[in-house]
């Protein structure tokens, strides 16, 4: 027990950011995934 | 070698020729995906606030509004790709097999969360950045079994070969999980125990139980999202084959 | 009738799993360059974590048995690969597909000439862990050496089914550790845990769960390997 007295919000703050980075990065990328296939869809039946 | 070629086309058509097409979103889909960040910011904002300061834990109770959650989610995720490579080898339809990718990329983005969460709660609580605790070590076991999935699902070309060689490998990960768990308990209980501090006060169970279902929400909607991004690449692929051969047989 | 037939089935399978096995055996006596390397391997990885270790006597002989496990997993596993490696040579394993029979006799004769294979490259690793990590010949040997087959079993099972997909995928040599070893934990954690507590007389009788944990893996982890075989080797 030695860590009990510090300062938990550090932590807490640091538990929180890290969690909205996974969320929001793997949402970006999939808004980026989705973005590619529309453009590349569109172009290829443009193609055709 | 004729027939082998016969058997073979044969073996192709029935797995992979079954008709994929990329439906639009579907309204269900829409809603949750507005639901799904109005629920995360919803729950973590009230139950933040709102939670008193834990007897022994102190402001740290305020991680496993997250950290459990992730956790939960990931295991279902999990659950989701077993199931899905249960379908596939049944049914062959390819789009379980999608299912399953989704799933394992998804679940492995949270338990990769879980586990930093874990670690960054634990270097306060216990003064370690890791302990090689039960759940904590077969969390971070069941995180390789699926980065090994994906792995072999980036490495293998064929789309048929890597359906039913991730299936495999997905089923006997999942069979896994109660035994790495089982076996680093009793390694565990031969040497210390570890006493986890549960203490349930109600805001606290109320905080865990409204951000599982914003994270449960999340999990579907990545799924989802994800699933339709393979769906197309996989439509893609089939559009240029084809191609492909009606220009040779031309 | 049924029964008859039955019998005779099944004792067709059984000789093509005596097939397989013993044409797997008889590649790898013709050359023996694979074996030789990876005696020479274990060897290598032995005096290594020596050496890492240090030369304290009393922290060698604490560390012999996890030594050992992880030698026998990381000399092991450049054997697996290398088993069907010689049959995607030439097509071989095309033909072999293209012999009626059931799937899983392949899995389970392949199974037999890796754990051959293992086993022998055990009977030089285990003296020579005995001599360099100075320890005393233990004695339940008996006991040893059946958590040695049980742990070997375990681990060639999943070894055997995981490195015919790696084999022929791409970057086979990292694929195949990265998949089977996450699948390894039980293996390790109970046949190190059995092994070291065999060494110094179990005097606490933690064997005896290890041993359990052990065996009940083997089994389902051989059920399930020889199922999933069929869909793995199906083209």
């Amino acid at each position: 027990m030695n860590g009990m007295v510090v300062n938990s919000w550090p932590y807490v703050i640091a538990a929180y950011a890290v969690t909205w980075a996974v969320i929001l990065g793997y949402t970006i990328r999939l808004i980026q995934m989705t973005r590619h296939h529309d453009a590349s869809r569109s172009h290829s039946v443009s193609n055709s | 070698m004729a027939e082998t070629t016969v058997r073979d086309s044969a073996a192709t058509s029935r797995a992979s020729y079954a008709p994929l097409a990329l439906s639009p979103v579907p309204r269900w889909l829409t809603v949750l995906t507005w639901l799904t960040p109005v629920a995360l910011i919803g729950a973590q904002a009230y139950f933040v606030m709102a939670s008193a300061p834990d007897r022994d834990m102190g402001h740290l109770q305020k991680i496993m509004y997250v950290h459990v959650p992730a956790a939960w989610n990931a295991f279902l995720a999990f659950l989701w790709v077993f199931i899905q490579s249960v379908r596939y080898l049944w049914k062959r339809d390819e789009r379980a097999d999608l299912q399953a990718a989704a799933g394992a990329e998804v679940g492995a983005v949270l338990t990769g969360l879980t586990l930093l969460l874990g670690s960054i709660w634990g270097r306060p609580t216990w003064g370690v950045w890791w302990t090689w605790d039960a759940r904590l070590t077969s969390t971070a076991v069941l995180f390789l079994v699926y980065v090994g999935y994906l792995a072999l699902r980036g490495l293998t070309d064929d789309p048929e070969r890597r359906a039913r060689w991730s299936a495999a490998v997905g089923i006997l990960g999942a069979l896994n999980v109660p035994i790495v768990y089982m076996s680093v308990k009793w390694w565990r209980t031969l040497h210390q125990m570890q006493s986890a501090p549960s203490t349930l006060d109600p805001t606290y169970t109320m905080g865990l139980r409204a951000n599982a279902f914003a994270f449960l929400f999340m999990l579907i909607v990545f799924v989802a999202y994800r699933y339709r991004g393979l769906l197309a690449e996989r439509v893609m692929e089939r559009q240029l084959d084809d191609a492909a051969l009606t220009r040779r047989s031309r | 009738m049924a029964r008859s037939a039955l019998m005779s089935s099944l004792v067709g399978d059984w000789n093509r799993v005596r097939a397989v096995a013993w044409k797997d055996l008889t590649a790898e006596r013709r050359t023996k360059s694979n074996f030789n390397a990876v005696v020479a391997m274990a060897g290598l990885i032995l005096l290594f974590f020596g050496f890492a270790l240090g030369p304290d006597a009393e922290g060698l002989r604490n560390a012999a048995s996890g030594v050992l496990w992880l030698t026998i997993l990381f000399s092991g596993v450049l054997a697996f690969n290398r088993s069907y490696q010689l049959e995607l040579e030439a097509g071989a394993l095309e033909q072999l597909l293209l012999y009626p029979g059931e799937r899983w006799a392949i899995y389970i004769g392949k199974l037999l000439a890796n754990l051959a294979f293992v086993f022998l490259v055990e009977f030089v690793t285990l003296p020579l862990t005995g001599v360099l990590y100075h320890v005393a010949f233990p004695d339940r040997w008996l006991s040893v050496l059946g958590v040695l087959i049980l742990g070997t079993t375990g681990f060639v099972s999943l070894g055997t089914l995981y490195a015919a997909m790696a084999s022929r995928s791409r970057s086979r040599e990292v694929l195949l550790p990265l998949l089977l070893f996450p699948m390894l934990v039980p293996v390790l954690i109970s046949a190190s845990g059995a092994t070291a507590a065999l060494l110094v007389g179990d005097v606490m009788g933690d064997s005896g769960a290890y041993i359990r944990l052990l065996a009940t893996f083997d089994v389902i982890f051989i059920v399930a390997a020889t199922w999933a075989f069929q869909f793995v080797i199906e083209g």
